[in-house]
């Protein structure tokens, strides 16, 4: 395939993500709104879209599908049938299937092809049109063959036209289309093989034939009258082949192949099958040719009939073949790509044009200057300085996406979840629009769901629980989202139960995390339940309870350079609040100074900076620094030790001591001196080279040269243990 | 007559600097002696600036430079090498190059010379023993009289004191 074909490829799965999330969120909201025609269409047209550029891209078993969801679409937009509950339920449930078999048609992972047949069968049942809709829910356990219940057969019908087709002005896509109009039309395969050369070739002529497969409720003579112009000189042939259509719905998701020899597939360039050659040449007939397929059997289940391999064994070779086949194709690089607002990029082209109408008159300033002109220079020297300035706050925005996308996977969610607890909930999104940092949204994604299911499955009570408890029936899950301060925050609020102090505090001391004496504060609680396998659900559900996930979230969280604080009150909710830094590309930060070196510490890290005074700094064990800051002994750090530096200052009462706080530890750093705070672009180290302990990246400092932003924990940690790094320099 | 073309061209190509066989080494002067490495791999020659020390890291690792904004680690092939470190004279450059797809810069003394090298012309590296390690050189190459040491880049910038935990780099 070439690389601009897999480029467009791209373009599809990111605009059939985009299609999907239209769809499922489209579908929960019809189930508030079942008769909103406008949502109805909307839904039908993301849908539509999926199928048309499924189709253009050969992704057949993603079209086929998606046809079958769009024609029960279709009836419900006509008014022909209803949306009940249960064709809701349906809708869902496809297009989460949609969703993998997009997926596999992305990384090659093979699908569970009975569910996609299950689906397939059940869509098309509740499509049929003389079922109704209340017996959708009950037939979900039919499979194909409930097609033919309702009336539906499938014809192949193979059709040479005359030679004179064209001559008489007819186009063979008008009698497609009219049998399209008569049933569902699929697998229409071109036979181009009687075409000449072209030197041979007469333009009037009609060389090709056809074969497509019709299912329909109509009756044969319907069909065959659509070729009634074309009947005199006509090869055509429409057979019944209902039996078959299983295993074609089979073979449209594309996994078993073998089963499909009487199938044709799109020319590929690979041999027909044995099956299919024996058939057009007449020497068996397709019912003859299926029944020997029938008896043709997988090379593990022979090899199981022979006891040569016990079930098991075949069960995990088969498991070991899906992971290679996983491996494999996961290894595919997911190349990133972000849409932008069109008037971001006029705003940043501006902005460009005015950069460099600057800089010209800047070097035309430069070229013929006096001392006379210098304050005008002064005043072009500011101008830069806020140009760049914005433009690089306009290319930041360019990778600030509104939240709303990591939101939009709730709603689903928590009605899912709902529906297994058997709670009430209702989920109330707001500040979609808050702006930030496309890598942050991604990696929130992940602790936010963890906080929304624990939300609803500890957090709320089950229905008779809130109506004891004088509460509303329906537990209340609140989103939300905002700026402050140069940080994002984003709430996760129930209305819930809140958390249980004496549970937690008694799981604590069983896991030995406190001593059973210790006085603790809320403040000092709450945060236990972030530690690793920490869960007081009484009973494990597969939502949530086995203790992973809370320290999942508060790792994600601090990987980002976040927090996450929990407020509680019994009897009336949680609520964990995130707080993220806007963009993982820039920081704020303290630059300083260890003897010729330059190194930058994180602003958010900084508690205060002192000079200590005489007799403040004391040492412990003959060695160990300590310093007591307002009654609190903290560790002192040299840095120049730690690094191996040459410091200029080496007694701690000339030097500057930064408090430092991480991971709700403290500790007091030594520096020779605070040379200034700025905002640092953060450059990897990871790129050319490796991770260094204690350094967390690069920055290019004002002149030019490379300037280390610190990593406090890591430096810690050095302080402590040392590396063999260290020990090796 | 084909014959006679084909040696004329190949003439005119070592003239020129193309090689038909083998391929052309940048080589340079580490004290006396020369070495290559794969001009394909050369992304571009610098003078010496002064880097950036990255604490706690073996001292062939001179630093961290700011190439046009990216990153990019300084190995000094001497230290490396173990042979006597000198100061840094005017000549004294940075040979950037890409070994998959990272960007280094390594110092050495003084670039030489672009030189075609024929596959004939090159044998394996010598083996010495355990007192010197060669496992960094794809072999040794001859040119004229010249006697160049072909540097296996992939070998050297690779190892594990580059890119692995510091569990190497105690080794």
């Amino acid at each position: 395939m070439s690389s601009d074909f897999a480029q467009f490829q791209e373009a599809f799965f990111e605009e059939a993500a985009e299609h999907l999330a239209v769809v499922e969120d489209g579908l929960l909201q019809l189930e508030q709104h079942p008769a909103d025609l406008d949502l109805l269409n909307k839904i039908f047209r993301s849908a539509h879209s999926i199928k048309g550029t499924a189709g253009m891209f050969g992704f057949n078993a993603v079209a086929q599908f998606t046809h079958k969801m769009e024609t029960l679409l279709d009836l419900l937009r006509n008014g022909q049938k209803a949306v009940s509950p249960s064709i809701a339920d349906l809708l869902l449930t496809s297009t989460d299937c949609l969703k993998t078999l997009i997926e596999s048609a992305k990384t090659g992972v093979t699908v569970d092809n009975n569910t996609v047949q299950r689906l397939t069968a059940e869509l098309a049942t509740a499509s049929a049109s003389d079922a109704q809709p209340a017996v959708v829910g009950s037939v979900k356990t039919e499979t194909a063959s409930s097609q033919r219940s309702s009336g539906t057969q499938t014809y192949r019908i193979a059709w040479t036209p005359p030679d004179w087709l064209f001559q008489r002005g007819l186009d063979p896509l008008q009698f497609m289309k009219e049998l399209r109009s008569l049933g569902d039309l699929t697998q229409i395969t071109l036979d181009a093989s009687r075409l000449p050369n072209l030197s041979e070739i007469d333009p009037e002529k009609c060389y090709l034939s056809w074969e497509m497969q019709l299912s329909t409720a109509k009756d044969v003579k319907i069909i065959e009258a659509v070729f009634d112009f074309v009947r005199e000189d006509s090869v055509l042939t429409i057979e019944e082949r209902e039996a078959l259509s299983v295993k074609c719905e089979m073979a449209e998701s594309g996994n078993e192949m073998r089963f499909t020899n009487d199938e044709r597939r799109p020319d590929d360039g690979s041999p027909k099958p044995l099956g299919e050659i024996l058939v057009e040449s007449g020497a068996v007939t397709p019912a003859e040719l299926d029944q020997a397929l029938a008896q043709q059997k997988r090379v593990g289940e022979i090899l199981v009939e022979q006891k040569t391999v016990t079930p098991q064994q075949l069960e995990q070779a088969l498991q070991k073949q899906r992971q290679q086949e996983s491996t494999t194709t996961s290894k595919k690089a997911d190349t990133a790509s972000i849409r932008v607002d069109t008037a971001k990029i006029d705003k940043l082209i501006n902005l460009v044009g005015e950069l460099v109408i600057t800089q010209s008159m800047l070097s035309d300033l430069g070229s013929r200057f006096e001392m006379s002109h210098l304050p005008v220079l002064l005043e072009r020297m500011a101008e830069l300085e806020r140009n760049t300035r914005e433009i690089q706050e306009r290319v930041m925005s360019i990778r600030m996406l509104p939240i709303g996308t990591a939101f939009s996977r709730f709603p689903r969610l928590v009605r899912d979840l709902a529906a297994k607890a058997g709670k009430k909930i209702q989920l109330i999104l707001s500040g979609e629009d808050t702006e930030l940092d496309k890598t942050v949204i991604e990696s929130i994604g992940d602790p936010l769901t963890h906080l929304v299911r624990n939300s609803a499955d500890h957090g709320l009570e089950p229905p008779e629980e809130r109506l004891d408890n004088n509460k509303q029936e329906i537990g209340t899950i609140r989103l939300n989202a905002f700026h402050q301060g140069g940080n994002i925050y984003i709430t996760v609020e129930d209305d819930g139960r809140g958390l249980n102090r004496e549970r937690i505090v008694a799981k604590a001391i069983k896991k030995g995390l406190i001593s059973e004496n210790e006085k603790l504060t809320d403040d000092q609680i709450w945060p236990l339940i972030f530690r690793p396998g920490f869960s007081t659900a009484e009973q494990v559900t597969d939502v949530s309870g086995r203790g992973v996930g809370m320290d999942v979230v508060k790792r994600n969280i601090e990987g980002l350079g976040g927090a996450v604080s929990i407020k509680t009150t019994p009897g009336h909710g949680t609520i964990f609040t995130l707080k993220l830094p806007l963009t993982l590309a820039i920081i704020e930060g303290m630059t300083v100074r260890v003897g010729q070196e330059t190194y930058i510490v994180p602003l958010l890290s900084i508690l205060e900076s002192i000079q200590p005074k005489p007799g403040a700094v004391k040492t412990v064990v003959g060695k160990g620094e300590v310093i007591d800051v307002r009654g609190t002994y903290l560790p002192v750090v040299r840095m120049y030790e730690v690094f191996a530096l040459q410091p200029e200052i080496t007694t701690p009462t000339e030097a500057i001591l930064l408090i430092l706080e991480t991971e709700g530890e403290r500790v007091a750093v030594m520096v020779d001196e605070i040379l200034g705070q700025q905002q640092v672009v953060i450059k990897s180290m990871e790129q050319n080279f490796r991770k260094v302990d204690g350094i967390a990246g690069a920055t290019i400092l004002g002149d030019g040269t490379v300037g280390f932003i610190l990593d406090v924990r890591g430096l810690l940690e050095i302080a402590r243990h040392g590396t063999s790094a260290a020990v090796a320099a | 007559m084909a014959a006679a073309v084909e040696s004329a061209t190949k003439e005119l190509n070592q003239q020129i600097g193309l090689s038909t066989d083998g391929s052309q080494f940048l080589t340079f002067n580490l004290g006396e002696e020369l070495y290559g490495v794969d001009i394909l791999l050369v992304q571009e020659i610098k003078g010496y600036t002064t880097v950036t020390k990255i604490p706690n890291t073996p001292p062939h690792i001179k630093g961290v430079l700011n190439l046009r904004g990216t990153i990019v680690p300084i190995i000094e092939l001497r230290t490396k090498f173990g042979m006597p470190m000198i100061d840094h004279t005017m000549f004294t450059v940075i040979v950037v190059v890409v070994v998959k797809e990272k960007i280094m810069g390594l110092v050495v003394d003084s670039v030489s010379d672009v030189l075609n090298i024929e596959k004939k012309d090159i044998q394996t590296s010598p083996q010495f023993g355990a007192k010197v390690d060669v496992s960094f050189l794809s072999g040794i190459g001859k040119s004229g009289n010249k006697l160049v040491a072909l540097l296996d880049l992939n070998r050297l910038l690779s190892d594990a004191e580059m890119h692995a935990g510091d569990a190497a780099l105690a080794a």
